[in-house]
């Protein structure tokens, strides 16, 4: 069997500690063999055990690799442009991390440029693909429409130690030398940035219950980084709140609780590989059920949906569900960010 | 030999307090006898009632040596207040109160700078939102960590938010109504790391929980196997046998009156928003 080529974009600890450790549970069905970082002496540490190609622009990945696949884990801000150059290069598979982009003008974009050149895209909200999460949705809509169990109260909790702790677990992580501290953020960024860079693992599942917005009542940045966020919109109420970079246990759960059932799922902290969450469900009886708790998580799922899509399976995401996950994503950070920032005057 | 009290058992409550407390009673068989009336009483007021205040005073006509005013509906301070001028212990009872696990949580957190507080209090589904935000406020007063200020007071469904100032903290508080049962859990952050507790449902005698992580590792408390009703019952015989203060005196629950009291119901079909800030 030949391995489908796979190019790295960005080699920091999300290429280090997510794929890399889960492309080495693929049965060698992929194979790394382009490390891109702006950082050339971080791509080339991290390129030389796999035996691959060091590199630093785009240009240089797309005419000496020949990738089939690339993984984008750089910082957000590049992720709409960087899958675009991949489709009009021709690369048939992108897994990008999220968010697919920063506006939506860009998520647009992206959009077209997917329709036009048919690459199979996935969207790395690992959460979206676990099977404690799959699994639990799938019995929840046999018994009935999701909306008649509302109105609901969702409550997101990400109470989780420092990255640092757990990429260490996963890998053996090369770390480059710290720049130097950029401007102090505002309540506002620092709230926004938290939406988009953590909430946004399981705003997707969020919107099943909760599919509008309307306004956020309250928000605020939490030290030494995290954000306790209170909103209300179509379908109910929900709150979301992170502690991250102490010393506590880790604890990320999603709760919905409607007026007849209600359900928790604990989702196993980012980068280490400890199997997938765990969904209990309370049933109107009281009777309860349980999915997931399988040795499988949602970064090894978001894998073999990419490798799926490109073999010709149906996506299990469409890309204008994955546009409209995004729409979602920005439409809280923008009003979580006005509230923060209303706080302080 | 301990002192034998009768007990003037009042109010119907939400379904099913009533044999709650009588089944806590007869945990206790050498503190307590329930009685249909008497004098030099503990008065049990099962207070889930718009009238509570009216029951509280006719228990207080009848001469006890002190009331235990269990879970009130939607209490205010003008209540308390004139409830207190009686001059007889009364003691607050509300479903976390008591909870072993909130005083092993008060207990460990008073050393501690903290400068992040959670709760959630799922509750029962037919308490009000004013009633629910009372008791966690309440839980955490007695958690040795009471509300200077609300910031904003969101009111759904299904869930009422607060987020709220305490001395060094930020503190966000949720109360959710429906079937489950019912648990409270209360995760303080700071510098030092995290002290979190789960506080079971009150109505069985389940040993919740109280975990503090440090950089040196975890502790966990040892477990109780106590309802808090039981609990409160063993404060009630002490501040009569002793003749003391009560721990939860109800008057010194006026600030979460205050703090709580407003015209709030349960959001319906559709959810509303209400900010307001208090100093």
């Amino acid at each position: 069997m030949v391995s489908l080529r796979v190019g790295m974009i960005g080699a920091g600890p999300v290429a280090q500690a997510i794929h890399l450790p889960t492309i080495a549970r693929l049965d060698g069905r992929v194979e790394v063999v382009a490390v891109l970082d702006p950082n050339l002496e971080l791509a080339r540490e991290v390129a030389r055990p796999l035996g691959a190609l060091a590199c630093q622009s785009m240009e240089k990945l797309l005419s000496a690799a020949k990738i089939d696949i690339a993984v984008i884990g750089s910082p957000n801000a590049f992720h709409a442009q960087q899958t675009m150059a991949l489709c009009a290069a021709g690369v048939r598979g992108i897994l990008v991390e999220k968010p697919l982009g920063v506006s939506r003008d860009e998520a647009e974009q992206v959009r077209k440029a997917v329709a036009s050149s048919g690459a199979s895209l996935v969207v790395g909200a690992m959460h979206t693909y676990d099977e404690g999460w799959l699994r639990a949705l799938e019995a929840l809509r046999s018994w009935g429409d999701l909306a008649g169990h509302g109105p609901f109260h969702a409550r997101l909790v990400c109470h989780i130690p420092a990255n640092e702790y757990f990429e260490d677990m996963a890998s053996q992580i090369v770390r480059p030398a710290s720049g130097g501290a950029g401007p102090t953020p505002t309540p506002g960024e620092l709230v926004s940035g938290g939406v988009l860079g953590l909430a946004i693992h399981n705003l997707p599942h969020l919107r099943h219950f909760i599919p509008a917005i309307t306004d956020v009542a309250h928000a605020v940045p939490a030290k030494p980084w995290g954000y306790a966020i209170t909103a209300v919109g179509v379908g109910g109420t929900l709150e979301l709140l992170a502690r991250t970079g102490g010393t506590w246990r880790p604890d990320w759960t999603l709760s919905v609780f409607g007026h007849d059932l209600s359900f928790e799922m604990n989702f196993p902290p980012s980068y280490v590989h400890t199997g997938s969450a765990t969904t209990t469900v309370v049933l109107p009886d009281g009777s309860t059920s349980v999915f997931g708790g399988g040795l499988e998580n949602g970064y090894l799922a978001e894998w073999r949906e990419l490798l799926g899509i490109m073999d010709g399976a149906e996506p299990r995401y469409s890309v204008e569900t994955l546009v409209e996950d995004l729409d979602y994503a920005l439409g809280l950070a923008e009003l979580a960010s006005a509230a923060a920032d209303r706080a302080v005057l | 030999m301990s002192e034998r009290f009768d007990l003037v058992i009042s109010g119907t409550g939400y379904p099913g307090q009533r044999r709650q407390l009588v089944s806590a009673v007869g945990t206790l068989p050498r503190y307590y006898q329930v009685v249909p009336r008497a004098d030099h009483h503990l008065a049990w007021v099962l207070a889930a009632c718009p009238d509570w205040p009216d029951l509280v005073a006719e228990a207080l006509g009848a001469n006890p040596l002190a009331v235990v005013v269990d879970e009130p509906m939607d209490p205010s301070p003008a209540a308390i207040d004139r409830l207190a001028d009686a001059g007889i212990p009364l003691i607050l009872n509300t479903p976390q109160l008591f909870s072993p696990a909130l005083a092993q949580f008060a207990a460990a957190v008073g050393p501690l700078t903290l400068d992040w507080v959670e709760v959630l209090a799922l509750t029962a589904g037919d308490m009000s939102p004013q009633t629910a935000l009372f008791n966690a406020l309440a839980m955490l007063q007695a958690a040795g960590m009471p509300v200077k200020t609300l910031d904003s007071v969101v009111v759904g469904a299904q869930a009422v938010l607060a987020d709220a100032r305490l001395d060094t903290a930020h503190a966000h508080l949720s109360c959710v109504r429906g079937p489950h049962r019912q648990k409270a859990t209360i995760k303080a952050f700071g510098p030092f790391g995290s002290l979190e507790t789960l506080v079971g449902d009150p109505r069985a005698a389940f040993p919740g929980e109280v975990v503090k992580v440090d950089a040196t590792g975890a502790t966990v408390w040892p477990h109780s196997y106590q309802t808090p009703r039981r609990l409160a019952l063993l404060e009630a015989h002490a501040t009569m046998a002793e003749s003391r203060n009560p721990l939860h005196s109800l008057s010194a629950y006026a600030r979460p009156a205050a703090l709580s009291a407003a015209d709030r119901h349960w959001g319906g079909e559709s959810v509303f928003l209400r900010k307001e800030h208090s100093s």
